[in-house]
């Protein structure tokens, strides 16, 4: 996981050509220290983001500041807006549920989830160098204040408005593979290809999350049972006295010790693997805006095309007639031209990127799942072992107790 | 599960191992766990089911002697993993095997339930239906004269047998018989509902066979034995018997057979509570006494000396409580552990499903792996579900002696009451007798007194007497009668006592081991998948 991260050479963050040439260059930050702020309805939880960078564009090795999670969905946008093509790493939800918000697990997901966001962020080369992240991890509190107000405006892009693109992004989709339409789409069947894929991948992958936290409650509910029939059993051993009574009280505080050791692993199963999984659910989401940005970008190049040629057929249209629409009329067809091409150059970047992207996206992937199945593994193996060794330390006692 | 027919369709045409089409049916089966009842009796289906070991013979079923074949088991290990605790008079040893010291051997089984008519005089149309269950019973003992035999009983039948034993031996504690459950029948399905029955019945039934005295009774033997109509009377109401026999019994204590035809009754009968009494007023006397009492209650009117009867007495009340409470929180347990199993057998499959995605769907190498990793954890879940499966099938059948035994105790219940009727007979005896005396006395005195006598006086001085003398046969009957019922508690506590013990100790010994053989197999099989994966902890990112 990233987080284990502090000072990473690997995955970018070279190719700064002002880096000083005594250390190589370095970003890294980390979320830290979540803190309730204020009362009732307003309340909110802020975290401390501490940088440390000897980027030379960054004021000094180490800054901390305070940030609250408006401030990332913040960042996230701007990034989202500047970096077409890029797969702009997620952000965990935002909780409606208003007695869940400010459970201590909650907030240790979240603030898990965040730090990963950011670091992400800081390792990916392009993203690293964003004005708007280096707003976010310096700025003070009011400066950050002020941006985040003032972009409700053009660049905010609301969720709802995102939502819309991505089912008719989805719905587009379908269409062609059901064969009804034939929108404004790219005809590239490797893409198409990777559309369907990422399409399916969210469905297996809800899925496979759903099964995993079904797995956590389960954990925590045999651990609830253990602890109760340990309970029971303590009380039954009360009852008959004598080595049996004994043996029935040991039975029962291992009982006990093994439902916290049940707890502790429901925990553990939820912070690294069932995380993990939704987290590889929110990127592939992530993706799925990149995909609606693309459909944008080729749709626009299209609609340019197509009225550049009707411009020309008017422009012709003058020249013939030498009509005074003309000069006018080339004014517009050389910036429609102009314009046509940024489209191009915009479009064509963000499939380049996210050929780039989409490489760079599945090995993150197999190294977040591979880690993810790791501690799986570790914590059910530790598990287990676990409750044989408590149980077998019995074992002596109750040998003793058949002979007698 | 949408997609699951098109994966069906892809494993037959993928090198895929056997092991993952068996996964795939799991799709189609839909048997929920979810009634512990239900989870006890599928149990035993559960070499069916795709996620249970194919090879692996049921326990629940099969005689414990047969060696299990099930090659997953290391022999080094703590290998225990289907210890079986050994039976307490090995009643489970094949009755055909030699040995020098023949114990007696009886075993009884309920099988094939069938819907039979009651083909009776009844006026509804169509006549009423019950269900019939094979009894089967497998003995050496000499009384029944032949080694097996069956026979159709009702569940009628059942409760007759079991008001006649409770009738028949006082003092004793009698396993408490299935209940009639009206509700139940109604809620749940048919076929459920005469599983748990049939289930019942047949523990009912051996734990009948287990009782070192019960097991030698006619009543049993009969009902084990007489084909066709059970000729057990059902125990009477107590007030029919008691207008019955409180008219007769007078008359055939005092020799007058007048009646025609009616056994003569000893003494000894009269002990029973006043249902056959001859005296109606004792009769009264005893209902308003029993009315008031409640067996756990304060009792100012029996006078219990044996107080170390009444420490008994608690302490099995209190290991009632307990015991209950164990059983209800070992099926609590069950449960858990049941559904463990299950929602990591789904996790796995999911997981499968995953993997199958990515492998088809891979363009980049790194995909590829990824689809390996995910399938070695998914395998991997799937072996532990089975597993778990496993532990638990073996942990219901240990910890299900809690069950038993909660079962049995409640017998206890009958013998207490049967010992405070018999001592409030002695009592209500004792009374009636003292003022008898009374009486005789005040006759004697007062005739003494008159010139001449009063004849009638003379005569009523003389009934009174024999009164007397009746009265005080019966009350050393009563009393004879009390003091056997009290021994038989305090052997019956005794029995208890050890037999729960020995029973506790190998249910301790077997769960334990069960569990550590298990957890440690599993243990094994995650430890094999970190150390495989364990390269990704180094990496870190």
């Amino acid at each position: 996981m990233i987080t284990t991260q502090r000072s990473s050479t690997g995955g970018g963050g070279l190719q700064s050509p002002r880096s000083p040439s005594s250390q190589p260059p370095y970003l890294s930050v980390s979320v830290t220290d979540p803190a309730k702020m204020g009362n009732g309805v307003q309340a909110y939880i802020s975290y401390k983001v501490i940088t440390k960078t000897n980027f030379p564009e960054y004021q000094g090795p180490e800054k901390i500041v305070i940030r609250r999670y408006t401030d990332f969905v913040w960042l996230r946008d701007r990034l989202f807006e500047k970096y077409k093509g890029i797969f702009i790493p997620p952000l965990p939800e935002k909780s409606t549920v208003e007695k869940f918000r400010f459970s201590a697990e909650f907030i240790e997901m979240r603030r898990q989830a965040l730090d990963t966001f950011v670091n992400r962020i800081a390792l990916h080369h392009e993203l690293q160098q964003s004005e708007d992240l280096r707003t976010f991890l310096q700025a003070d509190e009011q400066t950050m204040e002020r941006a985040r107000s003032q972009d409700t405006g053009i660049f905010k892009r609301k969720p709802s408005d995102l939502m819309q693109i991505f089912r008719d992004v989805q719905s587009k989709v379908s269409d062609v593979v059901l064969g009804k339409e034939k929108p404004v789409e790219e005809t590239n069947p490797e893409y198409e290809k990777l559309k369907r894929y990422i399409f399916e991948l969210e469905d297996h992958l809800a899925e496979a999350q759903k099964h995993a936290y079904r797995l956590v409650k389960r954990h925590r509910e045999l651990g609830q049972s253990l602890a109760d029939f340990g309970k029971a059993i303590k009380l039954l051993g009360a009852c008959e006295g004598d080595a049996l009574g004994t043996a029935f009280s040991e039975l029962g505080a291992k009982s006990e010790m093994l439902s916290i050791k049940l707890q502790r692993e429901a925990h553990h199963l939820l912070m690294n693997f069932e995380e993990p999984l939704k987290d590889y659910v929110r990127a592939v989401q992530s993706i799925k805006g990149t995909i609606a940005e693309r459909a944008n970008a080729f749709r626009q190049q299209v609609e340019l095309a197509e009225t550049i040629k009707l411009k020309e057929i008017d422009l012709n249209k003058f020249r013939l007639t030498r009509s005074e629409k003309m000069s006018e009329a080339e004014h517009e067809y050389e910036e429609l031209k102009a314009d046509s091409e940024e489209a191009t150059k915009r479009f064509e970047t963000i499939v380049r990127l996210m050929n780039e992207e989409i490489v760079r996206f599945q090995e993150q992937k197999t190294q977040d799942m591979g880690l993810a199945f790791h501690e799986f593994a570790k914590g059910q193996a530790r598990l287990a072992n676990g409750i044989a060794d408590a149980w077998r330390s019995l074992l002596p006692k109750l040998e003793a107790l058949s002979s007698s | 599960m949408k997609g699951s027919e098109n994966q069906k369709d892809r494993i037959s045409s993928s090198k895929e191992e056997s092991e993952e089409e068996i996964l795939f049916h799991l799709d189609d089966s839909s048997k929920s766990f979810s009634h512990y009842r239900s989870a006890m009796s599928t149990l035993s289906d559960d070499s069916d089911h795709p996620l249970a070991t194919p090879a692996e013979s049921d326990p629940l079923l099969s005689p414990p002697s047969v060696q299990n074949p099930n090659s997953r088991i290391d022999p080094l290990t703590y290998a225990d993993v289907n210890f079986m605790p050994p039976n307490r008079d090995n009643q489970s040893q094949n009755p055909s095997e030699e040995s020098e010291i023949v114990l007696p051997y009886l075993k009884i089984t309920v099988s094939s339930p069938q819907k039979e008519v009651e083909s009776s005089n009844s006026i509804v149309p169509g006549g009423n239906t019950f269900v019939t269950y094979l009894i089967t019973t497998k003995t050496n003992m000499a009384e029944f004269g032949g080694p097996q035999f069956t026979v159709r009983r009702r569940f009628k039948d059942v409760v007759t047998l079991s008001d006649r034993l409770i009738e028949a031996y006082r003092g004793f504690f009698i396993p408490p018989r299935p209940e009639k459950s009206v509700v139940e029948s109604q809620v749940m399905q048919k076929h459920e509902f005469v599983e748990q029955r049939r289930n019942a019945l047949e523990k009912y039934l051996q734990r009948l066979a287990e009782h070192p005295i019960i097991r030698q009774s006619d009543e049993l033997r009969v009902f084990l034995q007489v084909q066709g109509k059970l000729p057990l009377l059902p125990t009477a109401a107590v007030t029919s018997r008691m207008l019955d026999g409180a008219t007769r019994l007078s008359k055939q204590l005092l020799g007058d057979d007048s009646d025609g035809g009616s056994v003569r009754i000893h003494p000894q009968d009269v002990v029973r509570p006043a249902k056959s009494r001859w005296d109606f007023l004792r009769i009264m006397k005893e209902m308003n006494q029993a009315m008031s009492n409640d067996w756990g209650g304060t009792k100012p009117s029996i006078d219990e000396e044996d107080t170390g009867f009444l420490q008994n007495k608690e302490r099995l009340l209190n290991l009632e409580k307990q015991l209950t409470s164990a059983s209800k929180q070992a099926e609590l347990f069950v449960k858990a552990q049941q559904d463990m199993a299950e929602t990591m057998g789904e996790f796995g499959l999911a997981f499968i499903k995953l993997t199958k995605f990515e492998n088809e769907q891979a363009v980049l190498d790194t995909q590829t792996k990824r689809a390996a990793d995910m399938k070695n954890l998914a395998t991997t879940a799937i072996r532990a579900s089975r597993l778990y499966r496993e532990l638990n099938s073996h942990t219901v059948k240990h910890l299900d002696t809690l069950h038993d035994h909660m079962g049995l105790i409640l017998g206890v219940h009958t013998a207490f009451s049967d010992r405070s009727s018999a001592l409030l007979t002695v009592q209500t005896i004792t009374t009636e007798l003292d003022s008898l005396y009374a009486q005789a006395e005040k006759l004697d005195t007062s005739s003494s007194k008159t010139y001449g006598g009063d004849k009638s006086k003379t005569l009523k001085l003389g009934e009174v007497r024999e009164a007397i003398r009746v009265t005080e046969d019966a009350k050393s009957c009563a009393t004879r009668e009390y003091e056997r019922i009290k021994e038989n508690n305090r052997t019956e506590i005794e029995r208890l006592d050890r037999e729960r013990k020995a029973d506790f100790k190998n249910m301790l010994k077997g769960f334990v081991l069960n569990q550590v053989g298990l957890s440690e197999k599993i243990g094994k099989e995650w430890g094999k998948i970190a150390e495989e994966t364990s390269g990704y902890a180094n990496h870190g990112g």
